[in-house]
This record gives structure tokens, sequence and C-alpha cells, in this order.
């Protein structure tokens, strides 16, 4: 699903990442564990196609991918329930599908309100159920917990566990617990490349 | 109560102008100079009721409105086109700047030999509000939030809903505000336009044969009626606005 032959990245001639090689098959949880600012959401792009390897070649084979950003990213103008339905690929049923998964994330009472309008962790809640919402076979999950509370994490730690059956998951991560629980194998971050 | 507040603040400071108004031309003391703001009311009240004055305000009215319009629309595509392509924003760049920069009445004079002057207002309407439309939204679609299209780009949005979902809602508020700007600048340059070329229907023309023949009282009829207009296309068109629920509370940037 995705292989990552010797890739490197740079910003400004900088080097952020050097000579990265990785095999994800289909199906596989894999973690990237390092410390922040290491480069784990730069290989997550990199995954998406969102930015290009400086050096070495990126091959991912998904059909559809879906990302949880390190920050919400919500449209502004939409509603939670809107931010949620704008990725769902049946239009016809995309409000119902909302709804659902704003349930699920036990958003029920928010889904009328406008980004701004929430809190952090809500907000943040928001950006994963618009990550489940959409069908894919890859997920990319970049510090997906970031901004909830102990008992929230658990709660949805579980339901990630579930959603990733059969899809393969690439998880950005410092908390190894959330490595654990989710992934089966992890990359740690060494001398400027990830090894397992 | 907020609402009778608003209203009586208003009325107060409508007041304390009309006062001074009336004052001044007291202090005067001829009307020929500045006529006082009954005299000039009394002159209104006369003219409403004659069916050249509607005839006049309706022509100007169409006229400038159409310039708008035109104006809007060219200015909107142009941002568009120089935001998609870098070649003609580098080509077009040096237009936009001589046009912000070239005097109203250079303009008037120039696009005078090459229209008639029927025409002429329209077209430095036209003139007037494409750079102020096409800067603001060119700038609206530039500030448009990269991590936004980045999230477009990974849901597979394509481009049509990339515009309305993110980029149309983006710069709506610098287009809205463009609009507002571009009516008050579209009344200047059309009446300023008239004034010079003396179109047969025009408010300008009557201005101009107001001053010609020293009727001052007409100038500042007329010149009321240029306000009016002005003040009621605009709460028109902020009213169009808000009942279009273009303005939604959670917009990122509002220029204004």
């Amino acid at each position: 699903m995705i292989h990552a032959d010797k890739v490197s990245l740079s910003y400004d001639g900088a080097p952020v990442l050097e000579d990265v090689t990785l095999s994800v098959p289909r199906g596989a949880h894999i973690a990237l564990m390092g410390p922040s600012g290491c480069g784990k959401s730069s290989l997550l792009h990199m995954i998406a196609g969102l930015c290009k390897p400086t050096a070495g070649t990126m091959t991912v084979s998904a059909e559809r991918l879906s990302y949880v950003f390190q920050e919400p990213r919500l449209l502004p103008w939409l509603t939670a329930a809107e931010n949620v339905a704008v990725v769902c690929r049946n239009k016809k049923a995309a409000s119902q599908e909302a709804e659902k998964w704003l349930r699920v994330f036990e958003l029920d009472d928010a889904s009328e309100k406008l980004p701004a309008e929430l809190s952090g962790g809500m907000q943040q809640r928001v950006n994963l159920a618009r990550a489940l919402a959409y069908d894919c076979d890859l997920l990319l999950l970049d510090e997906p917990m970031k901004g909830l509370d102990t008992a929230m994490k658990q709660r949805i730690l579980a339901i990630l566990r579930d959603h990733c059956r059969g899809r393969t998951l690439v998880l950005a991560t410092h908390d190894p617990a959330e490595a654990e629980l989710l992934a089966d194998s992890i990359y740690r971050f060494r001398d400027r490349t990830f090894q397992k | 109560m907020k609402r009778f507040v608003r209203i009586l603040k208003i009325l107060l400071v409508t007041a304390f102008w009309l006062f001074l108004w009336a004052g001044l031309a007291r202090l005067v003391g001829r009307e020929l100079l500045l006529p006082g703001p009954l005299v000039v009311l009394k002159r209104l009240g006369e003219l409403i009721l004659t069916a050249d004055f509607w005839k006049t305000a309706a022509v100007s009215l169409l006229r400038i409105l159409l310039g708008t319009v035109c104006g809007v629309i060219a200015g909107a595509a142009l941002a568009i086109l120089t935001a998609r392509f870098r070649l003609l924003r580098a080509l077009l760049s040096p237009l936009l700047t001589i046009v912000r920069a070239t005097p109203v009445a250079s303009f008037i004079l120039l696009v005078l030999i090459w229209v008639g002057r029927d025409i002429l207002p329209s077209v430095i309407v036209v003139l007037m509000v494409l750079p102020v439309v096409w800067a603001n939204v060119a700038a609206g679609i530039d500030s448009t939030d990269p991590l936004l299209l980045e999230l477009s780009r990974v849901y597979r949005f394509g481009s049509a809903k990339t515009f309305g979902r993110v980029y149309l809602p983006s710069v709506m508020p610098f287009f809205l505000s463009a609009c507002r700007t571009s009516l008050g600048l579209a009344w200047k340059a059309g009446v300023a336009a008239e004034v010079l070329t003396v179109p047969k229907l025009a408010i300008g023309r009557m201005l101009y044969e107001s001053k010609l023949y020293l009727e001052t009282v007409d100038l500042f009829a007329w010149t009321v009626v240029v306000i009016l207009c002005s003040l009621v296309i605009e709460k028109l068109l902020s009213a169009a606005i808000d009942r279009a629920g273009c303005q939604r509370k959670g917009a990122e940037h509002d220029p204004r």
C-alpha cells in the first residue's frame, strides 16, 4: 500500500528527513514515533501527496485516503455537521451520515454550531468524525488525541481501533500508549530517519 | 430601546449639521453663495414633482448601475484569471497600477475621444470600479487558507466544490467590501463624468447647468439627490447582503 524508498525531505535546504525507507502492506497499522518537530507530519504529508520528497520515491496505492490533521482544519463558515457532511461521498445520505458520526464522538448538541463556537477539544472531535465519515482504505492520523481529556481519549482509541479494522493506518504520535494500542509495528525516529 | 437611542443619535447629529448649515447661510446672507437648508429642501420638493426630475435621476442611476455591474463582473473575472495564471498577473499588474493612479478627469477627457457622451459615464464607472474589485478579490483569493486547500485536495473536493466551499466563502467578505466601496466611487466618478460631458438626460448635466446659470439652490438640491441616491443604494445593497446570509459569523476575514 505504501512504499517509501530512501525518501528525503528538506525545507529551504535544511534537511528534515533523510533516507526513510518503509513498507506498509495493505491493512497494516503502523505508528511513527518521535519528538515534536522530528518530521512525522512531513512524512504523513508526503504519503498524502501534499508535498514531494526532495529525493527518493514515495509510492502510495490507496484508492481513497482520509487524514486527521494535527490542527482541526474545519471550514469556519460551515457548522460541525456540514464540516463532516462535506466529505461524505453519498450526497443524499451525507447529513444523516454526519449526524451519525457526530453522535459517535458525543457531539450531538454541537452539530449546528460553527467551529468558532466549539472548544479546541470539540473541534478535534469534529476533525476525527470527518475523517471517519470519509469512506477510505488508508487512514492517516497525526496526533489525533491532541487537546482531548483522558476519558475521552480512551473512548476514541476504542472507536479508532474498531474503525481501522481492514484499513491501512499510519499514526504519528509521541504517546507510546497510543502507538501500542493502535499499531502493529512502530517506527521510531533516529538520525533523521524512521527505523522499526 | 437600543434602536430608539440609535435613531435619536442620528436625528440629533443631523439636526446639529442642519442648524450649522442654516447658521452659516444666515451669516453669509446671500443665497447665490450659500443657500440655507430650507430653501434647498423647498426647491427639492418642487423638483420631485416634475416628470423630468424622475427621468433624469432614473437615466443617471441606470448609467451608473450599468457601469458598476460591468466593473464588478470584469474586476472579479480578472482577479480569478490573474490568480490562476501567474503570467497574466505579471502582465496586467502594471495596468492596474496605472488605472488606479490616473486622475478620473484624465480618463473622462481621454475616453470622450473614443466613445459617445451618453455611454461615457458608464465607461468611467467601469474604470473606477474594476481596479477596486480586482484588487480586493485578488487579495481574498491570495488570503485563502492554504491548510483548507490541502484539506480539499486530500478529500478530493474537485474544482467546483473547492471553489464553492473554500474559495467563495473566503473571498466573499473581500468582494462585498469592494462592492460597498465601489458604489460610493461609482456615484462620484459617474456624476463627475456627466458634469464634464453633459449627456442629454443626467444629474451631472443639471449640476453643470445650475452652475452655469448661477442657480446655487438647484446645485445644492441636485447634490442632495446624488447623496440620497447613493445612500439608498448602499442601504439596499447591505439589506440584500444580510438577507442572502452571505456574512456568516464564522467567516474569518472581514477587511472592512
